[in-house]
């Protein structure tokens, strides 16, 4: 049974519509123009047990405001969101304990006191007994590594520490579900790599169910094989990463190095020149129609070259691609 | 369940420690407005045009320096609402599994039973001992706590009713500061309704604001006599409608979350 479904869901928001300049504001101040804009557009999808899926899209695209229809923080304008068959905007309470929520640029920590003291609230709240509390508190603390700054006021604590006891906070009560809207943001390369390493040992070894909404495609290609892609609030593709890969990963790049020879400039049959750069040129060709070893050898039959790479499609090119296709 | 609404009150004690440093210079600025006050009534107790007065000087004193209290315990922060509104923060309140207004009722006493004692507590003391204020009657004292709760009981639905509303508006300072001038005078706790004409405060007694003011000094200032009980029952009865406009405001928002950004 899937422990996360939405059934076409909806959400339009208003939006106060105001030109510019000094006498639009003061029109929009005696008779406010709303518009509805909808953030999400008949989204559908379900999640099982278990599953680690990404949630892709640019900002703006409707991410965050799915996983918001989700928790129960807002209520859908059509559809329904289900979590463990519990609608959850009707029952927002009776799901919060099943769930785990982090927003990357919010906090649910008490930024004056010591991350100690949010979690002793945090354990009240959701009323941990003391059996299950110690060692889920204990194991927590050592995955995100938290020891130590357990006594440091939030407010101390830098950007990619807080974000760990944030994590933290949000497993204590034990939910089977982790919501996680861009928990890496604004984080460097090593903090970055410690969220990750953690959630990939909730989802593998404790079977924490993981729905990431981010729009880093490297948390999305370390964590989930399962990738729902939105643009302008509609899903346009669900599947495996592997897919996508393949689906819309069929181009792969050439880049060569060759020997001034006069200007002249290099050509290949099957393959386009997508950039130049001083003697270094970028050649795109269909994976299912040349093979690499064609394409060198028909650029090193009139050109003598020096060094060369052949790169596979990266995810973000290719998520790109999605993209430009859902809007034409 | 109990539980957790003791460790909300603790942890806003806690949040509030966290800045002692402005505790001296609040504390220094509540004891100002109170000698400020003192200064003004006592001028105009002096002045001989005013000499049928409804009450002596030295209940006047008691109500000025019992004000002083009051405002401590009753200046829960409506902004820190709007704040979480406006950021976003909100959004984890929203997502535990109890009600939000509860946790800001226990939030709100804890920030309250701070405010007085390091600030409602500290200002008497140095009233009565450097500016000859009186203290209460140990019975009239009494009353007093029990008016005091049920005044924090109706101020809090009423600014939770209010703060609610940025929900709709997601700005409401005008309307803070509105409310904000319209509590100083509605509830008496600057100007006595003694003091106030006759058709004033007429209509003001028939406004829920001297309730959370005006009553509760009465009794501190040892005026209530016979109708003691009946002010103490005029204050349950308002707060039976004020509990169910918040309540339904509260409703009434949880339906129309929007929050801000992401």
């Amino acid at each position: 049974m899937a422990v996360i479904e939405a059934r076409e869901l909806v959400k339009d928001f208003p939006v106060r519509r105001r030109g510019a300049g000094m006498l639009a504001a003061v029109r929009s101040l005696l008779r406010p123009v709303r518009d509805w804009k909808r953030a999400v557009d008949h989204v559908t999808f379900e999640i099982e047990p278990g599953e680690a899926v990404g949630y892709v899209g640019p900002n703006g695209a409707g991410k965050s405001t799915t996983i918001k229809l989700l928790t129960g923080l807002l209520w859908p304008t059509e559809g329904e969101a289900r979590v463990m068959g519990i609608c959850s905007s009707r029952r927002r309470t009776s799901i919060a304990r099943h769930i785990g929520v982090v927003f990357g640029q919010r906090t649910q920590l008490w930024w004056d006191l010591p991350v100690a003291d949010s979690f002793e609230l945090l354990r009240d709240i959701y009323a941990v007994p003391e059996s299950e509390y110690a060692p889920r508190h204990e194991e927590l603390v050592e995955l995100m590594g938290l020891g130590e700054l357990l006594k440091v006021p939030v407010r101390q604590l830098s950007l990619g520490q807080r974000m760990r006891a944030e994590l933290a906070a949000a497993l204590l009560h034990g939910p089977g579900i982790l919501y996680l809207d861009e928990p890496t943001i604004g984080l460097d390369v090593i903090a970055k790599e410690r969220i990750r390493s953690a959630l990939a040992h909730l989802n593998r070894e404790k079977g924490v169910t993981i729905l990431l909404a981010s729009h880093d495609l490297d948390d999305i290609d370390r964590l989930c094989r399962r990738v729902l892609v939105i643009d302008q609030g509609r899903l346009v593709f669900d599947g495996s990463l592997d897919a996508i890969k393949e689906a819309y990963g069929q181009e792969r790049t050439l880049v060569v190095d060759l020997e001034e020879d006069g200007g002249e400039r290099p050509e290949c049959s099957g393959a386009r020149l997508v950039r130049k750069e001083g003697a270094r040129y970028w050649f795109r060709f269909a994976r299912d129609e040349r093979t690499a070893a064609d394409v060198i050898s028909s650029i090193a039959s009139r050109h003598r070259i020096i060094d060369l790479t052949v790169e596979e499609p990266d995810i973000e090119y290719v998520i790109a691609r999605i993209y430009r296709e859902a809007g034409s | 369940m109990i539980r957790v609404w003791v460790r909300f009150v603790k942890i806003s004690l806690l949040a509030r420690l966290a800045y002692r440093g402005d505790l001296l210079l609040s504390m220094l600025s509540s004891c100002l407005f109170l000698l400020v006050y003192l200064s003004i009534w006592r001028a105009l107790y002096g002045n001989p045009g005013a000499e049928a007065e409804v009450v002596p000087y030295s209940a006047m004193a008691l109500y000025v320096a019992g004000a002083a209290v009051l405002r401590s315990w009753l200046s829960s922060d409506p902004e820190f609402f709007i704040r979480k509104i406006r950021s976003g923060d909100i959004a984890g309140d929203l997502m535990k599994p109890y009600p939000l207004p509860l946790a800001l009722l226990a939030q709100n006493v804890g920030t309250g039973l701070w405010r007085v004692a390091t600030g409602g507590v500290p200002v008497l003391i140095v009233g009565v001992v450097l500016m000859g204020v009186p203290l209460p009657r140990g019975t009239d004292a009494v009353w007093f706590l029990a008016s005091a709760l049920l005044a924090g009981a109706l101020y809090f639905c009423y600014t939770l009713a209010i703060s609610l509303t940025a929900f709709w508006t997601l700005e409401m300072q005008g309307f803070h500061d509105l409310q904000w001038a319209i509590m100083a005078f509605a509830s008496g706790t600057a100007v006595p309704l003694w003091f106030m004409p006759p058709a004033l405060a007429s209509v003001l007694r028939a406004l829920p604001f001297q309730q959370m003011g005006f009553v509760p000094l009465t009794f501190w200032s040892g005026q209530a006599g016979e109708a003691a009980l009946g002010l103490l029952l005029g204050q349950v009865l308002w707060l039976v409608p004020m509990a169910v406009l918040a309540a339904l405001v509260w409703r009434a928002a949880q339906r129309r979350v929007v929050i801000q950004g992401g």
